[in-house]
């Protein structure tokens, strides 16, 4: 493959599926005490045989047709055979053959599309824990309760190029992945393992492992190239080689170099049969499957009467829809507002939409703050100053009660809005030799009749707003 | 081509160590099943069967089953420790 | 049941195992249990021993491996639970080749030790299920036994020639691998060792239902006692001359001819066809495919969670390798390698892929006979039981040739079933009848005649 670009990066994620039951026998997917989610099948007790989960693979095949790939008419399994503290079979039933879906897109947020290689499904081993440092344990302690869950690998093709872009990439498959409901985020895991290369090395590449999140996939890969970048400067050779991520210190190490990995010498699964994805139960999945973003935008703007900007941020975040449909009021207002300025006061405390979690609580705040805008009882300006105490109280988990606010601080408008109409109108035909100077090019008689509207609501209403009004009226 | 060395490799990948007696004895007992298992070279080229008869669609419904008492699944052995399996280091 | 019955049962075993070392365990308190359970069943008074490699809830079950020392499984298996929820009472494990990895039992693991023939103490018993035939032709025929055996490449039909007794493999998939620790996955089939073919049809409508929980488990609700006292006038048999030229003792050739001309009398009809396929690339690809998947399922076997196990020292590489080269026997290690090479890359194209395309020439070539034939019939073994001694210093080579009748079948997955029709120097010679998938019933049908007018076994 002749690369030219700078950086050259690829993505291997394995999703964990929010199935009930594992992939291959019916332990609960859960958390629980260590190994007492546990069979003789996922515990790999010779004799056990494994069955597969249907909906693991309805789930895949979801993915698989959101990110438009082709899907495999016939699918079959493998065993990659090594061995491993935490496999419980030193084996792991994956697909190699023939994946389940092949040749898919995923748009980043900046319209380019990445390619995705292939969409796979395999099983989780365990987990392990180490007693002291992985480097010092005389041993390591194995739960099998997390062997066997349901994982579907992502492979993107490397079409990358830099930390950001893939930091992207993992936030819009996320994202998918919330569309589609096939993950949850407080069950299910999500890890990528990374490869980059750098042109200043000839494109020798490196595998970062199991990356959490997509804030780390872009530390992860910052260091990394910062890293090459140092090396080759240094005149050292970079060898082609896995590394691990330490996420607390945001650095990289070496694991193990390519030449001492074994063979996995894949067989198919005899254990398993020949599973038919024929067209019918392709279309009853499409049918079944959650409105998609694309779908989603345009029913909120022909349905709805969204802008077309509004719908387009709202549809392409999952947290934002959720919170959108969960508020249940004026769409229009409530689109703008979550567009506006939910997500500038999130963004303003560094935070990113995902790190909020959108209970009742905060829900109808938010409802509240958009009630008053809509029945006119604050203006915009006293909305934004509202919103802002709003994401305070998000950063620092607190609560917020915005009619309280609003009464400590005497911001209720003027009785009515539409009053400010009526006062506007009394302020021009009282004052027709300012509004006469005014139109002769004197701005600043405008503001005397500015002044005299102030007046009669009592300094309530919004200046800006008052000049708006007043200019319209006199066009 | 098959040697002493690749015979240590394969064994090193499917941890098994063989002594040096063994490694000479298995040497030409594996070089001749290989040259015999080349006959088929000249089969003629099929579909594969994974299984003798055609078996499809073999699926569990995605329901949670009862799960084994964890005394059961640390019974067979006695590496373990406070509920946990105990593993051999993995670094 | 009588629980003295019980008692007579396992002291007779005891003192035929101290002989012939037909068992690896004997399991007089689980047999005393099951006998105070007695649920009323098809098998109620009937007693079974279960080869090793088949588990037994709460019973050693090693598959005749040092490295599955100490394992005692928390379920049954499918067939075992048939057997137990039928009211058959399990008496105990019998020794095999470990892991099911021979034709003649020496390949036991290591601490166990080889079975010996019941009919002449010096020779084979064949194998792997050697335990399994040696006890069922040793026990007296009052107390009702039968064996639960297992073939992956001809396991049940080889003993059962070589002690004299009936072994019939059904076709894969008609008994549930459920609880079966494997061998080779697409090849293992699980099926009675009996001396009698009545007994065997009996056995086999029990275990032969589906179960869910195998994948490749197809099953069957038939009776195939139904099969037996059948007429055979008119049936059409297939004798695959291949089988009776070179690489067969000519006295074995004989009493499969004189057993031929039985059928012949008796108005079945019979042709000579050559399979050219299944003999030149059947057993080679048998093993290839049966080492590469039981390289795969061995991976497992590592000192952890079950099974023997070491101090734990050192890193997982250093630790596994010592548990793994200290308790496989020479058979296994050497099967490992030999699958782990066949299917590593750029091999495994040329074996591995190629093994199983030739899977389906020979299944292809076997079909098209079984459309001219209702039957095919060849030896089940080369020869006779052959001596120990002799048999130990052969190398792997002439071990696996002798499969050359039994694997290319159970390559294909038909049933088959191994009758005796004679002996040779005092050893039994056994005939084999392989039907298509599925149709055990006209191998029910064609031994149960054979078996009535030879006078019984």
């Amino acid at each position: 493959m002749g690369f030219d670009a700078d950086v050259v990066i690829g993505l291997e994620i394995h999703v964990g599926l929010s199935t009930e039951s594992k992939l291959f026998c019916g332990c609960a997917v859960d958390e629980g005490e260590p190994n007492s989610l546990t069979c003789p099948i996922c515990l790999g007790m010779p004799g056990s045989k494994p069955k597969l989960n249907r909906k693991a693979v309805e789930y895949a095949i979801r993915l698989c047709l959101s990110l438009g790939c082709e899907v495999a008419p016939l699918m079959m399994f493998s065993r990659k055979t090594y061995f491993y503290p935490d496999m419980s079979k030193n084996y792991q039933i994956t697909q190699y053959e023939v994946p389940l879906g092949s040749n898919g897109v995923l748009e980043l947020s900046d319209g380019k599309v990445v390619g995705i290689e292939r969409v796979h499904v395999e099983e989780d081993p365990a987990s392990l824990v180490h007693a002291g440092s992985i480097r010092d344990s005389p041993f390591v302690l194995v739960d099998y309760n997390r062997s066997g869950h349901p994982l579907c690998e992502v492979v993107t093709r490397p079409e990358m190029h830099s930390p950001e872009e893939a930091r992207d990439f993992m936030r819009q498959l996320i994202n998918v992945l919330n569309y589609l409901g096939i993950f949850d985020p407080k069950r299910c895991i999500i890890k990528a393992d990374a490869n980059i290369s750098i042109k200043e090395s000839g494109y020798v590449r490196a595998e970062v492992k199991n990356i959490s999140g997509f804030k780390d996939i872009e530390r992860a890969l910052g260091y990394e190239i910062a890293r090459q970048r140092q090396a080759v400067a240094e005149d050292k050779v970079i060898i082609q080689e896995t590394r691990g991520f330490d996420a607390s210190s945001g650095t990289t190490f070496s694991m193990r170099t390519k030449e001492t990995e074994d063979d996995y010498g894949y067989i198919l699964d005899p254990d398993l049969v020949e599973y038919v994805v024929g067209e019918g139960w392709k279309k009853d999945i499409a049918a079944s499957m959650p409105e998609l973003p694309k779908e989603k935008r345009e029913r909120y703007e022909k349905e709805l009467g969204l802008s077309s900007d509004d719908a387009h941020v709202l549809a392409s975040d999952y947290q934002l829809v959720l919170l959108f449909e969960r508020l249940d009021i004026d769409p229009v207002l409530a689109a703008r507002w979550i567009r506006r300025e939910f997500v500038r006061v999130i963004n303003y405390h560094s935070l990113d939409i995902t790190d909020v979690e959108l209970n009742d609580d905060l829900v109808s705040t938010f409802k509240n703050i958009l009630k008053m805008l809509s029945e006119k009882k604050i203006t915009d300006k006293t909305g934004q100053q509202l919103m802002d105490e709003f994401g305070n109280a998000i950063a620092a988990k607190e609560a917020f009660d915005p009619e309280t606010y609003v009464k400590k601080h005497d911001l209720l408008a003027i009785g009515d809005l539409s009053e400010l109409d009526g006062f506007c109108k009394e302020a021009i035909v009282e004052n027709q030799k300012a509004i006469d100077d005014y139109k002769s090019g004197n701005e600043g008689a405008l503001n005397f009749v500015v002044g005299q509207v102030m007046r009669k609501t009592r300094g309530k209403a919004d200046p800006k707003e008052v000049i708006e009004k007043l200019k319209e009226m006199i066009q | 081509m098959l040697d002493k060395d690749m015979i240590r490799k394969i064994a090193k990948n499917a941890k098994v160590e063989l002594t040096e007696e063994e490694t000479k004895e298995f040497l030409p007992q594996i070089e001749d099943v290989l040259e015999w298992f080349k006959a088929i070279e000249n089969a003629p080229d099929m579909e594969m069967s994974m299984h003798p008869i055609k078996i499809r669609d073999a699926f569990r419904d995605d329901i949670v089953e009862q799960s084994m008492p964890k005394e059961y699944a640390l019974q067979g052995t006695d590496h373990k420790k406070d509920g946990y399996f105990k593993g051999p280091r993995a670094v | 049941m009588d629980l003295e019955k019980v008692h007579k049962m396992i002291e007779v075993c005891r003192k035929i195992d101290k002989k012939l070392h037909c068992f690896t365990t004997i399991c007089e308190e689980e047999a005393i249990s099951q006998a105070k359970d007695n649920p009323a069943g098809k098998l109620s008074g009937k007693f079974f021993s279960v080869k090793d490699c088949i588990c037994v809830k709460g019973v050693e079950s090693c598959a005749g491996s040092a490295i599955l020392k100490g394992y005692r499984p928390p379920f049954d298996a499918f067939s075992v639970q048939r057997i137990k929820e039928e009211g058959g009472i399990i008496i105990g494990k019998t020794s095999q080749d470990e892991f099911g990895f021979g034709g003649f039992c020496v390949n036991t693991g290591v601490g166990f030790e080889t079975p010996k023939n019941p009919i002449d103490d010096t020779r084979s018993c064949g194998g792997s299920s050697g335990g399994a035939a040696c006890i069922t032709k040793a026990l007296p025929d009052e107390l009702n036994h039968v064996a639960l055996a297992e073939s992956t490449g001809g396991s049940i039909a080889c003993p059962a020639a070589f002690c004299g007794t009936i072994g019939l493999t059904p076709t894969y998939g008609l008994v549930s691998r459920w609880g079966l620790i494997d061998y080779g996955n697409s090849l293992d089939k699980i099926g009675p060792i009996a001396k009698n073919v009545p007994d065997a049809a009996q056995i086999l409508s029990a275990i032969a239902k589906k179960d869910i929980r195998d994948s490749t488990s197809v099953g069957s609700d038939g009776d195939y006692a139904s099969y037996l006292g059948k007429d055979i006038k008119g049936m059409k048999i297939g004798v695959i001359s291949d089988n009776l030229g070179e690489g067969t003792d000519p006295a074995v050739a004989e009493r499969i001819r004189k057993a031929v001309s039985y059928f012949d009398s008796t108005g079945a009809e019979y042709n000579e066809i050559s399979l050219p396929s299944a003999v030149r690339y059947g057993l080679p690809a048998y093993y290839i495919i049966a080492m590469c998947e039981s390289s795969t399922n061995l991976a497992k076997y590592c000192g952890m969670r079950y099974g023997a196990n070491e101090k734990l020292d050192g890193n997982f590489n250093e630790y596994f390798t010592k548990v793994r080269s200290r308790f496989f026997g020479k058979e296994a290690k050497r099967r490992i390698i030999l699958g782990t090479y066949a299917r590593m890359a750029g091999y495994r194209d040329a074996y591995y892929i190629k093994a199983m395309k030739v899977r389906t020439k020979v299944i292809e070539e076997y079909k098209t006979a079984l459309k001219k034939f209702d039957v095919l019939l060849s030896p089940s073994m080369p020869m006779v039981a052959p001596k120990i001694d002799e048999i130990k210093d052969l190398p792997p080579m002439r071990h696996y040739m002798a499969d050359a009748c039994t694997a290319p079948v159970n390559l294909a997955g038909l049933p088959h079933i191994s009758i005796p029709c004679g002996n040779h120097n005092g050893m039994p010679v056994g005939m084999m009848l392989i039907g298509d998938h599925f149709c055990e019933g006209k191998l029910i049908s064609l031994a149960d005649k054979f078996e009535r007018d030879h006078d019984g076994i």
